[in-house]
């Protein structure tokens, strides 16, 4: 899969520079990461990687790590 | 999206270049991804804005029951590809009563041009959604109203308490029923109930000018309805739309953003060959060019004239520009008349084998409007490159390949919209029609006196009232050249200085031997003592320009000011654009004495009671 692609949208979606982006970026760690940035991620990705995520796993993606692991996860099954 | 437009997107150094890139941009094509691009670009920028696109500029506030994000910043997004500046408001969630009601809200401080209001029934009448197939008739009839009050009462409280317009989303009724196809049979039916709603909202704000209703019943049909509804966002965050419907909902507030702003293309200007007909006139002659009935190609140009002719009884201007010999083009209007299109309905006529650019300047500059009210439409890819080159300001639309997505193309082109069609619309081409014998009439005078004599102008000016809101409106919002402040007032603004004791509003109509011009302008004069009095706005359409009724005007300003009601001095104020040259010099001419001019050319005139002389000016005649 695209993680070049995949930083992209996810520093876009919460205002950051792409280098700042590692697994360990979480929800507690980055303030813009709010309930509504939240939810544009989750659309970015679902229209960006023609996905369509769980919502258990949407209320679980918590850190890049997840985001990425279910991404990829959603892409193969 | 290419990469092109990513890079361009983050290299735009200001808001008018980011602004050119987005013009390149459909806005129906936006995702997510690029509208959070654009947007946060859009906010680097902010504030960097030149002083010339705030005219471009639109507040608008949303108010409801749902997660309105990313809805607005689509909006803005859209809004920035049609050329437009939109800030937006987000009230809290649920609480749009008390915003509305509480001067120190949020809203209050935001002071929007207009208010969305979107109400989903899952919150304000949730028994309809859940338990319709078990309510009887008096339950449905309870939960209408509950809806109707509800929705009455938020949009009067715009009207009462706030200085904007609404825009108020209709009900969309579900994908499917509960009663499934026994709900036609049903005493309460569902899609009865959602058909009885909506047209309950039309019918209860029709004659309201200040609302528009926003059809979501028919945009969610559009775009699908299984589609258009997320669920699982909807669960998850109260968030109703799915994202692939965003653009096409974004595209619609924009439209009628657009109408609440009176931003309106004056003139279709079309190519013959290929666009109004299939084939090359000057090889198929007139009997081998295909419109009409009986094949396929013919009734695609049918439906095309047809859509066409709509939008000319809607007051827009149709011009014709190709390149074809005139006799040809005569020829066939008068012999094929299975052509919805006659040649009277168009204002203007170029056909020539001259260059393009060079005949639609002329159109623009016989119908007196600008270049950026004109939309052209051709089949021909060198033509539309031509004109996008030499003319920018011409919106230009290149036809595509196959006649049989013409008609759907001029639904989706904006600038055709109004916010209702005036029996004015319905006679503009005949008064530019008559425009033309006066040019021609003019052609038979040596001397600009004894013609203007000839016409018989005569004009009437009274205080406008409740059935002149809409053309002053009009007014305000298009008139640029004969506009002495430029100030364009909203239909809320409007409504108020018609109730004002300290505003006098005036509209005036003029008509000639050659017929009705309508109502061709206006004044606003503020009062602020009895012995003060400044011109606030002085206003006079373009099809009335150039025949002194603006002295004739002034005159009745100075013998109703200073002679009737005793004024001692009247103040005057020119704000110079890029368009009023015409106006630049008329308070000198009328003699008012300059008193400070700023380094922008703001100008401010004082005329004073020992100053006042009425200019001569006979041959007009005032009612």
């Amino acid at each position: 899969m695209d993680f070049e692609k995949l930083k992209e949208l996810f520093a876009d979606t919460f205002d950051i520079d792409e280098d700042d982006v590692t697994d360990e970026t979480s929800k507690d760690s980055l303030a813009s990461w709010d309930s509504l940035n939240h939810l544009r991620l989750v659309t970015a990705l679902e229209q960006d990687f023609e996905i369509a995520l769980t919502m258990e796993e949407i209320n679980s993606m918590t850190t890049y790590a997840k985001v990425s692991e279910y991404v990829s996860h959603r892409l193969k099954s | 999206m290419t990469l092109d437009i990513k890079n361009s997107i983050k290299n735009a150094q200001s808001y008018d270049e980011l602004l050119e890139v987005c013009s390149g941009i459909d806005a129906l094509t936006l995702t997510t991804s690029i509208t959070r691009k654009i947007s946060r670009a859009l906010k680097k920028h902010d504030g960097s804005s030149a002083e010339a696109s705030k005219a471009n500029s639109i507040r608008i506030a949303y108010l409801g029951n749902v997660t309105f994000e990313p809805l607005p910043e689509y909006v803005s997004v859209a809004s920035c590809c049609h050329g437009i500046n939109c800030e937006s408001y987000i009230g809290a969630y649920d609480q749009a009563v008390q915003e509305l009601m509480n001067p120190g809200s949020g809203l209050n401080r935001f002071s929007a041009d207009m208010v969305f209001i979107h109400f989903t029934l899952q919150e304000l009448a949730a028994e309809v959604v859940h338990h319709f197939s078990g309510l009887n008739e008096r339950g449905v009839q309870r939960s209408r109203n509950k809806i109707l009050d509800a929705v009455t009462q938020a949009v009067e409280l715009v009207l009462s308490r706030h200085n904007a317009s609404v825009l108020l989303s209709n009900f969309p009724a579900p994908a499917y029923y509960q009663s499934g196809i026994a709900d036609q049979k049903q005493d309460a039916s569902e899609r009865a109930f959602y058909m009885e709603l909506n047209l309950e909202l039309l019918s209860r704000f029709k004659n309201e000018m200040r609302v528009q209703v926003l059809d979501m019943e028919q945009l969610t049909s559009l775009y699908g309805k299984q589609d258009a509804f997320d669920q699982k966002l909807y669960y998850l965050a109260k968030v109703p739309w799915q994202e692939g419907f965003y653009p096409l909902l974004a595209d619609q507030i924009v439209r009628h953003l657009e109408v609440e702003k009176g931003w309106c293309k004056k003139c279709l200007v079309l190519d013959l060959d290929n666009t109004l007909w299939g084939g090359v006139l000057g090889e198929a002659g007139v009997h081998g060019i295909k419109v009409g009935h009986g094949d396929g190609e013919s009734e695609a140009f049918y439906d095309f004239q047809s859509k066409i002719l709509a939008l000319k009884n809607r007051g827009i201007l149709l011009a014709i520009c190709s390149k074809n010999n005139p006799e040809d083009v005569e020829e066939v209007f008068s012999v094929r008349t299975d052509m919805p299109l006659e040649l009277t309905d168009f204002s203007m006529r170029e056909i020539s084998w001259d260059m393009k650019h060079e005949a639609i300047k002329r159109i623009a500059i016989k119908l007196n409007i600008g270049l950026e009210s004109l939309v052209f439409i051709d089949d021909n890819p060198a033509e539309c490159e031509l004109i996008q080159q030499m003319l920018p300001e011409v919106t230009t639309v290149l036809l595509p390949p196959d006649p049989s997505s013409y008609p759907a193309l001029l639904d989706r082109l904006h600038g055709f919209d109004k916010l209702v069609i005036s029996d004015e619309d319905g006679v503009k081409t005949r008064q530019y029609e008559n425009n033309a014998k006066r040019s021609e009439h003019q052609a038979s005078f040596e001397d600009l006196q004894s013609y203007l004599e000839s016409l018989q102008t005569s004009i009437t000016i009274s205080v406008a009232c409740e059935q002149d809101q809409l053309r002053v409106h009009q007014l305000f919002t298009k008139t640029n050249q004969f506009n002495l402040t430029t100030k364009r007032y909203t239909l809320a603004d409007i409504e108020v200085m018609t109730n004002q004791p300290d505003d006098d509003l005036y509209v005036v109509k003029a008509s000639d031997r050659f017929g009705d011009l309508g109502t061709i302008g206006l004044f606003l004069l503020k009062r602020s003592n009895c012995e003060e009095v400044s011109i606030d706005s002085f206003v006079l359409s373009c099809r009335a320009m150039g025949r002194g009724i603006e002295t004739a005007i002034m005159n009745f300003i100075k013998k109703e000011y200073f002679e009737c009601r005793g004024n001692q001095s009247m103040k005057a104020l020119f704000v110079p654009t890029q368009k009023n040259t015409p106006a630049r010099s008329f308070y000198v001419d009328q003699g008012f004495t300059l008193l400070e001019e700023k380094l922008n050319g703001e100008s401010q005139y004082v005329l004073s009671i020992d100053d006042v002389a009425e200019k001569t000016c006979t041959w007009i005649n005032i009612k």
